[in-house]
């Protein structure tokens, strides 16, 4: 099947043209329709930038160097324009809700602010479909929140009307920045609920932004995780999470706290931390950290290959088979 | 749209203006309804000459006494509110529309726009404002269309530089991204999600700018380079009673007092405007 959108060999860049730092190099993935895509990583992998580079709205001095962005259209995968994938094809969901609503607006016209304006929908028009929005996305009284200030809101219900405001443009694809962070865990656990019911009905495919594994195993299919600024291992969700092919999504997995993990015993971190865009190593970007590191993963040039005995890709120069001497996977989770 | 969008918003906050928004806004209107009816108000013409009642001191039948040409003092300055109220109020208006359009821009798209409309900035502060805006008039001609644009070239400034920080701040906000994300146009975008939260500031600094427009305006008139007879306005009148301010005060004074009593209700409409607007 097509798929909805593919990133391929984004590279981004920030400073100085002649001596650039990289936040963001050779990223590529692809998202079907209808499956939920994770990109996971701590802060300063490049994640949220990947997702702001989608929808061209990057920071600025932050510009994009090269790859390609690409939404289906007819059956097929075809490069766009921004400022038409905004109004159509690409919805987005921002992490503050606090924040990200325009506080000189009604919650009304707020939600069909894009789709009016693109349409020259009459007030009327626009009113009906704020109110059907409003009421999809679960709000208790869509007449009167309608009339209500971003501010007269609470955190949930404000992030509500942000996911009615990226589906009034009927996008294919959510793209959705750390939307559960900012809120306390019962809300998050609404909310995701709610993405998951809209992409059910809708059939709408879901970029997931996210530093929250839990969140990653609970709504997503396939996942990517990012590590300074590369993917560094993606597949199937259920695969990474219980199979890792690479050292540091085995560390994350370790490093994230179950139900039966001994309260008294300190959680396993990976020791080090993860290098910022000016100071990243050569080869493999995670060897120093790595218990697992050889020689020759300073010389390694980033790549994902396929793992024998596994669906998932990994950049692991041992696990992958790319030179060194094989690492069995089953010793990252041990 | 942007202004009602900002002003709308007041429905919302718990703190009005207060009584001070509704006492300067009443002063200037009765200031303002009293100019047009000057006549009928006091029974007095004000320019009929009248050389066997010059100089009257304030009685009851001239409030505020006679000039030196007979002419009841009342009648001149309540008809010198109709010219100085609506040219203050267009000389605060004028520079900050244009400031806030030339601000807004230069935050928002930022590059060469924004270069050009901050260099011209600097370059305009540069000079003096009297300085600017006498030379320009003076360039121009007297009159009240010469004092517009005299004071529109030199008071746009500190409007650009004010908007143009807040929109540089906002500009970076989630929620402009998030218009910009549901497909609207940079139009848009700066006029209804960026505009009315970079104006509140903007909408105070304009209401206490209309004081400084009357002294300019009554600056010019009083060097003769504003107002011209038979044109009525309160710095004229003060320049032509100065010559008997030692015994006949009331000719210069109660104009005097006039604008006073406009910058009194002007400060007061500013005090309410930014209490309303806070945050």
């Amino acid at each position: 099947m097509t798929p909805v959108l593919r990133i391929t060999d984004l590279v981004l860049e920030t400073g100085p043209a002649s001596a650039p730092l990289r936040p963001v190099s050779h990223v590529g993935f692809e998202v079907a329709p209808g499956e939920a895509f994770g990109l996971v990583g701590e802060s300063g992998s490049g994640k949220s930038l990947t997702l702001r580079a989608v929808t061209g709205l990057l920071p600025e001095g932050v510009r994009q160097a090269g790859g390609t962005l690409e939404l289906e259209r007819d059956g097929a995968l075809r490069p766009y324009r921004f400022a038409e994938a905004r109004g159509r094809g690409i919805g987005m969901v921002f992490q503050e809700p606090m924040t990200a609503l325009n506080p000189t607006m009604r919650v009304g016209d707020l939600v069909t602010a894009g789709p009016r304006a693109r349409h020259g929908w009459s007030r009327r028009t626009a009113r009906s479909r704020a109110l059907d929005l409003l009421a999809e996305v679960g709000m208790p009284d869509p007449e009167g929140q309608a009339r209500m200030w971003p501010h007269q809101l609470s955190g949930g219900l404000r992030q509500r009307v942000m996911i009615a405001m990226a589906l009034a443009t009927e996008p294919s694809v959510l793209l959705c920045d750390e939307p559960t962070t900012a809120l306390d865990v019962a809300v998050q656990d609404q909310i995701l609920r709610l993405l998951h019911r809209i992409r059910v009905e809708r059939g709408l495919s879901i970029v997931f932004v996210t530093h929250d594994l839990g969140v990653v195993r609970r709504l997503c299919d396939r996942v990517a995780v990012m590590y300074a600024g590369q993917v560094v291992e993606t597949g199937r969700v259920d695969e990474v999470f219980t199979r890792p092919t690479h050292p540091y999504s085995a560390g994350l997995l370790r490093s994230m706290p179950t139900p039966d993990t001994p309260r008294d015993r300190p959680l396993a971190a990976i020791p080090g931390g993860q290098p910022g865009a000016a100071d990243r190593p050569e080869g493999c970007r995670f060897a120093p950290r790595c218990a697992h590191a050889v020689p020759a993963c300073a010389r390694l040039a980033h790549t994902l290959a396929e793992v024998p005995g596994s669906p998932s890709r990994s950049a692991c120069l041992r696990v992958a088979g790319l030179g060194g001497p094989p690492l069995d996977r089953r010793a990252l989770i041990a | 749209m942007a202004l009602v969008q900002v002003l709308g918003r007041r429905r919302v906050r718990r703190g009005s203006g207060g009584p001070a928004l509704v006492i300067g806004a009443v002063l200037l209107a009765l200031l303002l309804a009293a100019s047009f009816a000057a006549g009928t108000l006091t029974g007095h013409d004000p320019a009929l000459t009248d050389l066997t009642a010059r100089f009257r001191p304030p009685t009851a039948q001239h409030w505020f006494g006679t000039d030196q040409l007979g002419r009841d003092v009342l009648t001149r300055v309540l008809v010198a509110a109709g010219t100085d109220l609506p040219l203050a109020l267009l000389g605060a208006a004028v520079p900050a529309v244009i400031g806030i359009v030339l601000g807004a821009l230069a935050g928002y798209a930022r590059g060469w726009i924004g270069t050009a409309v901050m260099r011209l900035a600097d370059l305009i502060q540069a000079f003096p404002s009297y300085i600017l805006l006498i030379v320009l008039v003076f360039l121009l001609g007297p009159g009240g269309g010469s004092f517009l644009v005299g004071a529109a070239v030199g008071a746009w400034v500190t409007y650009a530089r004010l908007v143009r920080g807040v929109v540089l701040r906002l500009r970076e906000l989630d929620y402009v991204r998030a218009a910009q994300a549901a497909g609207l146009g940079h139009t848009r975008v700066l006029l209804r999600h960026v505009l009315p939260n970079a104006l509140p500031q903007a909408v105070v600094y304009a209401a206490s700018d209309i004081v400084l427009a009357l002294s300019y305006l009554a600056a010019l008139s009083y060097l003769g380079l504003g107002i011209q007879a038979p044109g009525i306005e309160w710095g004229q009148m003060i320049a032509e009673g100065q010559p008997f301010l030692r015994n006949q005060w009331w000719v210069s004074v109660m104009p005097g007092l006039a604008i006073i009593l406009v910058g009194v209700a002007v400060r007061l409409i500013a005090g309410g405007l930014e209490r309303r607007l806070q945050r």
